[in-house]
């Protein structure tokens, strides 16, 4: 692709890097793996050129589907939380949550995240990972259950009042 | 109408939404960088399944973090160095310090490039450089892709220029003595996916005629192999002597502070964010229009001669003002649904391209009066603003 063809895709690359990075490192709880499928998943964007028509959509959908692959069958939570204790790029408390994460299926935490992290509705992440509205709801509910029924039960009852 | 999907969503939790807030605390990477790179290794990766006997030379690529890189990547680097892209990022990150031409990896030959001269005159910039193959035993070999790079830029932006040795995908050449370079490529892999052959002792002196490249430090980069810096100065009616320069540019280039004198009907100023956090410094003006109209939107870029490649391309261009406006739209050079841009060289440092932009989230769709033309008028107003005009801040909203 040539240089003058990078325009579209970078005005999308400003506007919604940080919102995809960080969705990224939510689901995959590793800054690394994070940069490597959002940069995969521009590089591809910017091979297709203008054969892609939403830009945006296109990034979020393939970055979470490279992710998914980067992270491989062989995943073990117990070291992930272990690296995530480890890099000093995280805060411990977000070092937590990540971790927690990590216990939750991926189609609950991709669920989840694209939520809280990407702001996007049911119907949005349903078209961003091939499932339906109601099945993203469902996941939605089961993954609020699971975290809740993990997190300080003193800290939910602060926010609540 | 009632917006029946708020009804029916599960409903936000207020303690996962302000732990998932608390990851604004994890610095965000820039990684446009990379995936630029990465788009061209894929390209390559496109190109050489024309040949699927490739004699693959492969260049190690340092893994990033502390992941292994799969092996589809690997298999893309290594592509990648056939036609020198890898090694040309390499090229441009190697710091002056380092020995120019000491071997990178064990498969590269040991070739030097020594620069014998630039000629800068109003209209071109002819560099002339001499390169000699000096392993003792081993045959070598070189792409057809030579670059022209300019120091202290960043990828992709550090090209001045590419052209090529020989345009086809015929793997052992012989070297000639002699060779002369006039026209430059967007893409390294317009030089085929060929190679030169090389023995110890062979020599050639190759010529490369480019359009005016800015003042600045460069070096010429061939199969992952780079010269000293040499140094181009401003165009003179004379002829000017390459020198060697002691240290590359240490400051990241300003861009100037631009906007528009006149804005469309119903249009008013919205932002000016200058943004310092990636590789080179850009910045965003932004112009809202009434409501069902895109917004108007000037991106900056602190880089020389950022438009030559449309331009080179044959893009439709038209002069304003005493400069050359261009369209670097995508593809053919369409408006697309979107967005539709053309761009000037406002001076040295200064990129501007000047667009409508109907973001995909609005459902807002470029009209039949959202032509380049349009913009070009626009273009004509181009102003130098006050210092105080931007403000420091990320063209990323979410960072703002």
């Amino acid at each position: 692709m040539e240089v003058v063809g990078q325009l579209r895709v970078e005005v999308v690359y400003r506007r919604e890097h940080a919102r995809l990075w960080r969705s990224l490192l939510a689901f995959t709880g590793d800054p690394d793996v994070a940069s490597d499928a959002e940069s995969e998943a521009f590089a591809q964007v910017l091979r297709r050129g203008d054969a892609v028509e939403d830009v945006s959509a296109w990034v979020w959908r393939s970055a979470f589907r490279i992710a998914l692959g980067l992270l491989g069958k062989e995943r073990s939570h117990a070291d992930a939380a272990r690296r995530l204790a480890a890099d000093a790029r995280i805060e411990h408390s977000v070092a937590e949550f990540l971790a927690l994460l990590g216990t939750l299926s991926d189609q609950q935490r991709a669920c989840v995240v694209l939520r809280y992290t990407g702001g996007f509705t049911s119907e949005e992440i349903a078209a961003m990972i091939g499932s339906s509205a109601g099945t993203v709801r469902v996941q939605l509910h089961r993954a609020h259950a699971s975290l809740r029924a993990e997190l300080d039960p003193n800290e939910i009852d602060r926010r609540l009042g | 109408m009632t917006d029946h999907r708020r009804e029916i969503e599960p409903e936000i939790d207020p303690v996962l939404a302000g732990r998932f807030s608390a990851l604004a605390t994890v610095g965000v990477p820039d990684v446009w960088a990379d995936a630029t790179a990465r788009s061209r290794a894929s390209k390559s990766l496109s190109d050489s399944q024309r040949s699927p006997s490739v004699d693959v030379v492969v260049t190690p690529v340092e893994p990033r973090g502390r992941r292994s890189i799969a092996p589809w990547v690997a298999r893309l680097a290594a592509v990648a160095a056939l036609v020198g892209v890898i090694a040309l990022i390499a090229a441009v990150r190697r710091p002056i310090t380092q020995a120019p031409n000491s071997a990178p990896t064990t498969t590269q030959p040991a070739l030097t490039i020594s620069p014998a001269s630039v000629v800068v005159d109003r209209d071109r910039s002819t560099i002339e450089i001499e390169i000699a193959y000096r392993a003792e035993d081993d045959d070598g070999s070189v792409p057809n892709a030579v670059y022209v790079l300019r120091e202290g830029a960043a990828f992709p932006e550090a090209i001045a220029f590419t052209g090529c040795l020989a345009r086809d995908d015929i793997q052992t050449k012989l070297i000639q003595p002699s060779y002369a370079i006039e026209a430059g490529f967007a893409e390294a892999t317009e030089c085929g996916i060929g190679s030169i052959a090389l023995a110890p002792g062979d020599r050639a002196a190759i010529t490369i005629t480019t359009t005016v490249l800015p003042a600045g430090a460069y070096r010429v980069a061939l199969g992952g192999w780079s010269s000293d810096l040499f140094e181009v100065v401003a165009p003179e009616p004379t002829t000017t002597l390459a020198a060697q320069v002691p240290s590359p540019p240490t400051e990241q280039p300003q861009f100037t502070e631009l906007s528009l004198q006149e804005l469309p009907d119903g249009y008013s100023f919205e932002s000016a964010v200058r943004d310092d956090t990636g590789d080179i410094q850009v910045g965003m003006v932004r112009f809202v229009g009434p409501a069902g109209q895109p917004d108007l939107v000037l991106i900056l870029r602190a880089t020389p001669d950022f438009f030559a490649t449309p331009i080179e391309l044959g893009r439709e261009t038209w002069p304003v003002n005493g400069r050359t406006v261009v369209n670097d739209g995508e593809g053919d050079g369409r408006c697309l649904p979107d967005v539709c841009s053309v761009g000037v060289q406002w001076d040295d440092t200064t990129a501007v391209s000047v667009m409508w932009w109907a973001p995909v989230d609005t459902g807002v769709e470029l009209g039949p009066e959202h032509t380049h033309e349009s913009l070009v008028v626009i273009a004509a107003t181009l102003m130098d603003v006050a210092s105080d005009f931007y403000t420091d801040g990320s063209i990323a909203p979410d960072e703002a």
